[in-house]
């Protein structure tokens, strides 16, 4: 490769057939390379009357903010892009790590320049430490597909795999009527929030915005008052409370019995996860032994009372 | 339904297992499929796993190779629930039938329908096993990890294992099929410690999750001929599955059962609900796109295996308990596959203190006559 200081007017930025990284944070960048300069020269190749960027996309978008006229490029000859993209693929695994979106788009551009799938499957994922499986493949393919706010959304907020594997199964009208609540979710209740209103949909067989305009659902999203956070996680347990409605019911009684039996707050109870043992626990604090005394004292008046025969007696019966 | 038996599109033949007597038996019968010999199954089986479905394309190709951990194993139940004590043989794994239920899709290790042709070491510590295991009332079964009589028509392993358990009255010993592929099984000797059963379920379940395997008046029919021949049977409803109309369904059934089989023949019926990893939701739901049995109240057990919710599971057996016993009484020995000491004492009235009582119930009117 050869060494040339190259006009930026040369270059097409609007061809970014090589590029993988869309959502640069020049900032720092940018100070550097005023203070220092371009130190690592970009690559670039001649495509028709311009040259296009094989390698260094942040550095030359650096360059140009900084409004520099011309920079050190190393010029590729290969004519051929995949030969071309393949090198760039090199340059950038081996000078930083690459996101999931990144990923996508390397593999989807190496898929389009004519690389077989097999060759992806069998020298690309393991290069990139990823399980050497189609499932993965087809899911980093997929999400290369994705439109432009979903893709926003996988690279700022660091969305999990499961969770992609979710929006795949969505239409792109259902993912953006999505995001706006996903986006206040952690990845946890991301997952769950997906799975829940995809299991109802196939379960129901309802379309998912369908599903999202039922009344409870509708009545959160039209709320005035609430935060959007709040948004999400309130539809994430109404829907929690569609798709398990015999558990949600079960734990509404629980709930509800203990405020007619009059459970004292601070002492808690809770029972096992999905009432699936019969055992039920109490916890509480105490600071002394009066305090210990106390609480158990109450304690064994609520046990004499015929509503907590009641009580367990239900949870019993299920 | 003409009963279609399991041929494979290619066999694999590790270099090690060539000579073997059962290797040769299976090259002979099925000398028409194509056969690659190779060095170590992990040339091949690494392959599958890359597949989009490797489950799918394990099943059309067979492996033979040679066990080389234990045959025998102890059932390995699941945490948190009641074992039975029931002792696993381990002697072919992966089932060419295609139950969209089945966690054998998740052994992505080698999904390939794999023979173990070393049988001079499954004797051996067979023989071992039984002789360390003294005053007991042995339960041991194949069929875990792969149909016990899918293969039988290649390998006539069922002849043997009976030849063998024959001459053990005080082990009692279960193939355990969805299969019709009977012929080795009606052309040997009946013997009282040796149980036939067959997994059974609503028409409904079997069409449309049991790809492959026979309808269930046709398991019905090969029990019935099974039973005349004189070999105790036993049948599993596992899994049992919520859908609608499934009261109708499993009664349909177990009227068909006990029209087919006379109960006092019948050495056991186990019920079990639907269970399975969390990793095999996934699975079913790619490969069984239109099953949607993932899509009940399936909350996470004590094992982290996804089951159903308690009260449903106690409905469902609940319902189907009394269907059995408003035919045939207590006549039948029922019992639970991998549910708690609660379901056990609420639905048959009787919690088993540890497994051993229930391998004690389950053996007792073998001991004693029946």
């Amino acid at each position: 490769m050869k060494l040339e200081e190259t006009e930026l007017n040369r270059i097409d930025f609007e061809d970014d057939r090589f590029r993988i990284s869309y959502y640069p944070h020049l900032e720092r960048l940018k100070r550097s390379i005023a203070e220092a300069g371009l130190l690592n020269p970009i690559i670039i190749a001649a495509r028709g009357r311009y040259c296009v960027i094989v390698s260094g996309w942040k550095r030359a978008l650096a360059c140009r903010d900084l409004s520099f006229s011309s920079i050190p490029c190393f010029i590729l000859e290969e004519k051929r892009d995949l030969n071309a993209f393949q090198l760039a693929v090199l340059e950038n695994s081996t000078t930083r790590d690459l996101d999931f979106l990144e990923l996508a788009v390397m593999f989807k551009k190496l898929k389009v320049f004519g690389l077989e799938e097999q060759t992806l499957l069998e020298t690309y994922l393991p290069f990139f430490g990823i399980p050497q499986t189609q499932t993965h493949l087809d899911t980093y393919l997929a999400a290369a597909d994705f439109d432009a706010e979903t893709k926003e959304f996988i690279h700022v907020k660091r969305v999990s795999l499961p969770v992609i594997q979710h929006l795949m199964e969505l239409n792109t009208d259902e993912r953006t009527s999505l995001l706006p609540y996903l986006r206040h979710l952690g990845q946890n209740k991301q997952k769950e929030f997906l799975e829940f209103l995809l299991d109802i949909s196939k379960r129901d067989s309802l379309p998912v915005l369908e599903i999202l305009a039922s009344d409870a659902i509708a009545d959160v999203i039209q709320s005035l008052i609430l935060p959007s956070r709040q948004k999400a996680d309130k539809i994430r347990l109404l829907l929690k409370k569609r798709r398990y409605p015999s558990y949600s019911a079960k734990d509404d009684a629980f709930e509800s019995s203990l405020k007619k039996i009059s459970w004292p707050e601070d002492i808690s109870i809770d029972h096992s996860p999905f009432f699936e043992k019969e055992e039920l626990s109490v916890r509480f604090t105490f600071k002394d032994r009066a305090e210990f005394i106390e609480k158990v004292e109450r304690l064994q008046k609520i046990a004499s009372t015929a509503q907590i025969a009641e009580f367990l007696k239900s949870i019993s019966d299920g | 339904m003409a009963e279609r038996k399991y041929v494979p599109e290619k066999i694999f033949v590790e270099r090690g297992s060539l000579g073997f007597p059962l290797t040769e038996k299976i090259l002979g019968k099925l000398a028409h499929i194509p056969t690659e010999i190779i060095t170590r199954q992990e040339e091949i089986t690494a392959h599958y796993k890359k597949l989009r479905d490797p489950a799918g394309e394990g099943k059309k190709h067979m492996l033979i190779t040679q066990q080389k951990g234990d045959f025998v194993k102890p059932c390995p139940c699941t945490p948190g629930y009641l074992g039975c004590n029931y002792f696993i043989i381990n002697a072919d794994l992966n089932c060419p039938l295609d139950c969209s239920y089945c966690i054998l899709q998740l052994y992505l290790s080698n999904p390939l329908i794999t023979v173990h042709v070393n049988a001079d070491a499954l004797w051996r510590q067979l023989d071992y096993f039984l002789s360390h295991s003294p005053n007991r009332f042995l339960r041991i079964g194949t069929g875990e990890l792969g149909d016990s009589l899918v293969l039988d028509h290649i390998t006539q392993r069922s002849t043997e294992l009976i030849a063998y358990f024959r001459s053990k009255p005080s082990v009692l010993f279960e193939l355990k099929t969805k299969t019709v592929n009977t012929d080795n099984i009606l052309s040997a000797s009946a013997s009282e410690n040796i149980v036939i059963a067959w997994s059974l379920n609503s028409d409904v379940i079997a069409q449309k999750e049991e790809k492959g395997a026979p309808s269930v008046m046709e398991r019905l029919e090969a029990a019935t001929a099974v039973s005349k021949r004189g070999f105790p049977v036993a049948f599993h409803f596992d899994p049992l599955i919520l859908y609608s109309g499934w009261e109708d369904g499993y009664e349909e059934i177990i009227d068909a059962l006990f029209t087919a089989v006379n109960a006092d023949r019948i050495a056991w019926i186990s019920l079990g609900s639907l269970r399975f990893p969390p990793a095999l939701k996934d699975i079913i739901k790619n490969r069984f796109p239109d099953s949607r049995i993932i899509y009940e109240e399936l909350v996470r057990g004590e094992d982290g295996k996804l089951r159903y919710f308690k009260p449903l599971r106690l409905r469902l057996y609940t319902t189907i308990v009394n269907q059995i016993q408003n035919r045939v009484g207590n006549r039948v020995p029922l019992y639970f596959c991998m549910e708690s000491g609660e379901i056990w004492r609420k639905v048959l009235k009787k919690e088993p203190k540890g497994k051993e009582a229930i391998e004690n119930y389950l053996s007792l009117p073998f001991r004693y006559g029946r």
